[in-house]
């Protein structure tokens, strides 16, 4: 996973989903990405793309502590050498411009990993890129030092050295711990002089960058209308990137439709917002391109809870909400036909994915009703009741979510039928992580996670059980030995099939643990101007910026 | 007269210091930075947060006593801490007040203006149907969201310029990014961006002067030297705006004042919606981050602009009213 604030970021794009807007033709399944593909050829050579990008922070180094959110990371994509490219399953490639060859060397006793680098890749201020660039970035990133100030040490912290190989260009990276996804290390990568001490890790990219390493350099940070302008680098030893001039605006997210429709910006991702959608649906010289997101929104259970420490009543709650109906009302006037997810690693468009839902997810309503019957929660009156308690739950959520009220309010009516009362709790947006989900003050509570290729190696912090008090990502405070075991098989595993099985099976214990239900992956939502070819709504895929432009 | 003033000002000045420091011991024991950094994904380690928060001054297992007496002497020093950002909060607060100051000036002038101009046709009487529809688009004006407001603009201006076949008008920022063009070129260019907020903030601005203006005038419309004034044969429109509008503009002034001051640094929704990026934003981004120190900073503007604006309607009304001056 990137290092960026998924879940605050992903509870703004459910802010912004409003109501409203038509369903244009029949629905049918969202293409895994849609970037009004041309050949190179067609596109025209030149141009100044205008993209709106979300807040910019101050600090441009990808792995400190304060480092950019997602949107500010597409500039860092234009200029700094990321290794590998995902494609539109998720699956990734080593991208021959920075690699001439990586390989798994050995497995055993320990994993080798063997980075060739390409001859001709060298930073702006001249020096080759080599192994010492690899060295800074782990000594900084692995944790073991605490005036570096990290957003996270996921996998570095399993390296146990990074070596000169058989020459400055050749890394070799040695494991003390298998890594499956180590082809998320090393990008974006950084000069070794700019990130090698605690100092420079935390000022030589604040507010500026000042090296890279990409078909495009900056060209101006302007901090007072908040945009960052890069432009072709004459020095980029790969393909001739098509566009002359990339500008990034920071926009407010009501500012974003009437740019595009001004003339001001050419595309930006509109996430599920039905209403943008409509407005800008069949605007002349606008297309909303639209791909199945690489979001997917759940309900997360407090397994610590007094009535939801049952694992049966959880079950049995899952069991009585329609998801498909839930899915149809979230994503109304949107794009696509609406479909449940029935996987908690992988979003449907991804490799790996599968139903692991084993009737867990099935809408059974008198089957719920058996269950509480079971555990005790006999129905008197409207309400189920045990030793005097009241089957009572608190529905948490955002209040600006205006999605998430209309699923509270769906949801609570379907439970009502099985005896379970739902209180909707709406709480201030700033506090609903802070204040509610970290403590577990809440009974039931949707948000949503961001997907990415990597979904295995940030498992075992939302899955695993909390140790010493430390909850970290796992807010439904459920899990078992035997869900850690297989875990952990699965981010050590190096063969990927084998890491996908292992994954999903874990993925089936988590459905029957019911830790949290799956409900829909989103729609990716992108107008853009209708000359722009290969970009757009890019699902879980890496754009090639280099073939980006307007066409002919 | 300048004794006066004198001692307004020092009084306004300890009111200031207190004001200031009251805010800041508001905004560290409201907001939370260590619970942003902890929600943070993936989630930061402990030794990093307790670095980075020791760092920013905000460590809620300091006595608050102590982060404000660091803070307090810093900033008679003029240093207002380092945002969440790592910037120093005084730097980007400058920025952001000549973002917001650029933004705001010709809406507030010119609303101003309007204002008067408005409230003097209001209180003239001479047609019932003018008035009514002054009062009517006036409190339209006020009920309407500024997002709405915004948008019924660009509209408008979409429209406009789809007729005419060119693009006269431009409303996001405060400029064009990216585009070549000497300086003339850039000062047209900033004036296009600025039609369509400057007409927003005045209506607005507008509205309000013109419904208090309104009242006052028809109150000293009816005073003695007004009705001696038409009875010596004055005609009402004159002695309207040569003696009466004088008279009842005094108490509009500190509203006046006051209101643009609140302006300056409040107008978060005007700034997001046409994506400038000026005071009001960035305390709401501040708050949302739990970045105290730049909320204390926002404070001290503010505090500083509405002490500023009070000065300023003192010395207008000392202008305007011959009796304060003793």
């Amino acid at each position: 996973m990137t290092p960026v604030r998924l879940v605050l970021s992903a509870l703004i794009l459910i802010t912004s989903a409003g109501c409203g807007g038509t369903r244009p033709g029949a629905p049918s399944a969202l293409a895994p990405y849609d970037i009004g593909p041309a050949p190179r050829d067609a596109v025209r050579d030149g141009g100044t793309l205008r993209l709106a990008a979300g807040e910019f922070r101050a600090q441009w180094n990808y792995w400190h502590l304060g480092g950019p959110n997602l949107d500010a990371v597409t500039v860092l994509r234009t200029t700094l050498p990321w290794l590998f490219r995902a494609d539109a399953t998720g699956a990734v490639h080593p991208n021959p411009d920075y690699l001439a060859r990586v390989r798994v060397a050995r497995r055993r006793p320990r994993q080798v990993v063997v980075y060739d680098l390409n001859p001709k890749a060298r930073w702006s201020d001249g020096t080759p890129i080599g192994y010492r660039d690899f060295r800074a970035l782990w000594r900084a990133t692995r944790g073991r030092d605490p005036e570096y100030a990290i957003a996270t040490s996921t996998g570095y912290d399993r390296v146990r050295s990074v070596e000169r190989g058989t020459g400055d260009r050749q890394v070799v990276v040695t494991f003390a711990r298998p890594f499956g996804e180590w082809p998320e290390l090393f990008s974006p990568l950084y000069p070794a002089r700019t990130i090698g001490t605690p100092d420079r890790w935390d000022h030589a990219w604040l507010n500026r960058i000042p090296v890279t390493a990409g078909p495009f350099r900056p060209e101006r940070i302007d901090r007072t209308a908040q945009t960052v302008s890069v432009v072709r680098d004459p020095a980029w030893w790969g393909t001739r990137a098509k566009l002359d001039r990339i500008v990034f605006r920071y926009l407010a997210r009501d500012a974003m439709p009437g740019a595009l429709l001004g003339g001001e910006i050419d595309g930006y991702d509109a996430g599920p917002d039905a209403a943008a959608y409509a407005r800008l649906q069949g605007t002349t010289g606008v297309s909303v391109r639209r791909a199945a997101g690489p979001d997917f929104t759940q309900l997360t259970f407090n397994g610590a809870g007094p009535i939801l420490s049952d694992p049966d009543v959880r079950r049995a709650i899952a069991m009585a909400i329609d998801r498909p109906a839930v899915a149809r009302s979230a994503l109304h006037g949107l794009p696509g036909r609406p479909e449940v997810m029935n996987d908690h690693v992988y979003v449907d468009t991804q490799r790996g994915y599968q139903d692991n839902t084993g009737g867990a997810g099935t809408y059974d309503p008198a089957q719920a009703g058996r269950l509480l019957d079971r555990a005790g929660w006999a129905r008197a009156g409207g309400t189920r009741r045990k030793n005097g308690r009241t089957l009572a739950l608190r529905f948490v959520y955002p209040e600006s979510a205006t999605t998430s009220r209309q699923s509270g309010e769906l949801i609570q009516a379907m439970l009502r039928r099985v005896g379970v009362r739902l209180l909707l709790h709406p709480v201030p947006d700033g506090d609903f992580f802070d204040r509610y989900l970290l403590p577990g003050a809440f009974d039931l509570a949707p948000f949503t996670w961001h997907g990415t290729p990597y979904p295995i190696s940030n498992l075992e912090s939302v899955y695993a059980r909390p140790r010493g008090g430390a909850v970290l990502q796992n807010l439904a405070r459920v899990g078992s030995a035997r869900l850690d075991r297989t875990l952990a098989r699965a981010v050590g595993e190096l063969d990927p099939t084998r890491a996908r099985r292992a994954a999903n099976e874990a993925d089936r214990m988590i459905w029957r643990e019911m830790h949290s239900l799956p409900l829909y992956q989103r729609p990716q939502i992108v107008p853009v101007r209708s000359s722009l070819a290969n970009w757009g709504a890019f699902g879980l895929s890496d754009p090639i910026w280099t073939d980006i432009g307007f066409r002919r | 007269m300048a004794g006066v003033l004198l001692r307004r000002s020092a009084g306004q000045a300890v009111l200031l210091a207190v004001a200031v420091s009251l805010a800041y011991l508001l905004a560290a024991a409201a907001l939370d930075p260590r619970a942003e950094l902890e929600a943070r994904n993936p989630r930061p380690s402990h030794a990093v947060v307790e670095a980075r928060l020791a760092r920013l001054n905000a460590d809620d297992r300091t006595p608050l006593v102590v982060r404000y007496l660091t803070w307090a002497s810093g900033a008679v020093r003029g240093d207002l801490g380092r945002t969440v950002d790592d910037t120093p909060a005084a730097e980007e607060m400058g920025r952001r007040a000549g973002v917001s100051l650029r933004l705001l000036l010709a809406g507030v002038l010119l609303g101003n203006a309007l204002g008067a101009a408005l409230g003097l046709v209001g209180a003239a009487g001479r047609s019932p149907v003018i008035e009514r529809l002054a009062a009517a688009g006036g409190f339209t004006v006020l009920a309407v969201p500024v997002v709405v407001l915004a948008t019924v603009g660009e509209i408008a201006a979409q429209w406009a310029d789809a007729r005419t076949g060119t693009r006269i008008f431009a409303w996001t920022g405060e400029y064009t990014p990216g585009r070549p063009g000497g300086s003339l070129h850039a000062i047209a260019e900033r004036g296009r961006h600025l039609v369509l907020p400057t007409l927003t903030i005045a209506l607005g601005r507008a509205a309000v002067l013109a419904h208090y203006l309104r009242g006052t005038l028809r109150d000293t419309a009816d005073a003695a030297f007004v009705r001696a004034a038409v009875a010596k044969g004055l005609t009402r429109r004159r002695v309207l705006t040569r003696h009466a509008l004088r008279v009842a503009v005094i108490p509009v002034v500190p509203l006046s004042a006051y209101g643009c001051a609140t302006l300056l640094g409040g107008a978060a929704c005007t700034e997001k919606v046409f994506a400038w990026h000026g005071m009001g934003e960035w305390l709401i981004d501040s708050i949302h981050r739990g970045d105290v120190n730049a909320v204390a900073a926002y404070c001290c503007f503010a505090a500083i602009v509405v002490t500023g604006a009070g000065l300023l309607s003192d010395l207008a009304v000392a202008a305007l009213d011959p009796r304060t001056r003793t």
